[in-house]
């Protein structure tokens, strides 16, 4: 056999995927042909470095997670299993997420106004509706409580016209 | 599906006789499966995808398919043939899902995904230098199989890491073994002309 075939022989000789026939020409060939059995050489040894490549393991609980999404076992975690027992889990959460927002806004507002009353050029006329409803300023242009909102009345207080 | 006492009868039981139980419904079946053949199911994604983040939700894709469609496997062929076609279908898709994405990437100008091999787990060692040569050896060889087509690397990826005969290689790529064969000289070919540094390295040529 020719150098060319025998070169293309060498990985299925190397994986042990030649007949015997075949198997036989090629170790023939090898014992005198220095070029192709440098080639079986090189090829053996990049076949040895390619076991160098690392192995990874699968994290803890892999067939759980299988199992989840089949739906073998239920969703663990008190949270997971209420929001779904609630039926809010077709609450798209961008909804969920803006009322919650809402009511962090509202209760800042109302929180801030309490603190705004204590301060002396504070006119209670200003603000006459009291607690809840009070807080809704916060949607204002000008936001009680706000930086703007206490450099404005800083400034009518300076100039004599406490509104 | 048995008993609680007869619980080790799963480990001896060969895969084959083993998904036969899951697709009649049996669960610890389907458990013992999954424990057998995680490692090799997700080794073999991460080395043919070379990205470790999205290994692992394919491997429990395949995992999933197989629970699925448990009823179609045909008793003759072997267990991890089919499953690793099932698994390659699915990188392949996903290959070809991130090309389409690719290109919308290339079209709004935004930036390229992260490099797949920075993630690299390696097994402890306790010399900090041997780590490090280690992974760099280990990144420099991911990146030589990437470069490779990809029929090429499913199969060299089987021979190699998984040991299968050019046979059941042709049953998951759905060739004749004869094409296996010259997939896998040229992949060689290519492989040995990357991966020079270390031949030369260690041959002394
Ligand atoms: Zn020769």
């Amino acid at each position: 056999m020719k150098c060319q075939t025998i070169e293309k022989k060498l990985s299925a000789y190397q994986d042990g995927e030649l007949s015997v026939l075949e198997k036989e020409q090629v170790e023939r060939h090898l014992a005198g042909c220095h070029s192709c059995l440098e080639q079986h050489v090189r090829l053996k040894q990049t076949w040895h470095i390619l076991g160098d490549l690392t192995e990874i393991r699968p994290t803890p609980g892999f067939y759980k997670r299988v199992s989840h999404k089949i739906g073998l076992t239920p969703e663990k975690g008190l949270l997971g299993s209420c929001w779904r027992n609630w039926g809010w889990g077709a609450l798209p959460s961008p909804v969920f997420a803006s009322v919650i927002l809402a009511i962090g806004m509202l209760c800042g507002a109302y929180i801030g106004n309490s603190f705004i009353k204590t301060q002396p050029f504070h006119n209670v006329a200003a603000y006459p509706e009291e607690g809840f409803l009070s807080s809704l300023k916060v949607f204002d242009p000008v936001p009680p409580g706000s930086l703007a909102d206490n450099y404005e009345r800083l400034l009518s207080y300076n100039e004599g016209h406490i509104r | 599906m048995p008993d609680t006492a007869n619980r080790d009868w799963g480990n001896q039981t060969p895969s084959e006789e083993l998904v036969a139980r899951v697709a009649e419904g049996d669960d610890y079946a389907f458990q013992i499966l999954v424990n057998r053949h995680q490692t090799s199911v997700l080794n073999l994604i991460y080395r043919f995808m070379g990205d470790r983040s999205k290994s692992e939700d394919l491997a429990q894709e395949t995992f999933l398919q197989a629970w699925r469609a448990a009823k179609s496997f045909q008793h003759k062929s072997k267990f991890t043939t089919w499953l690793y076609r099932i698994c390659v279908n699915l990188c392949l898709n996903e290959i070809k899902s991130a090309r389409r994405k690719k290109w919308l990437q290339f079209f709004q100008n935004a930036p390229g995904s992260r490099h797949p091999e920075a993630e690299t787990q390696l097994d402890e060692s306790p010399n900090p230098e041997d780590l490090l040569l280690a992974r760099e050896r280990s990144q420099q060889i991911a990146n030589a199989l990437q470069t490779l087509p990809e029929n090429q690397r499913i199969a060299l990826i089987l021979k190699r890491y998984d040991g299968l005969s050019y046979e059941e290689i042709s049953r998951v790529l759905g060739c004749s073994a004869s094409a296996v064969e010259s997939l896998l000289v040229r992949a060689k070919r290519t492989l040995q002309k990357k991966l020079e540094i270390f031949l030369k390295k260690s041959a002394g040529f």
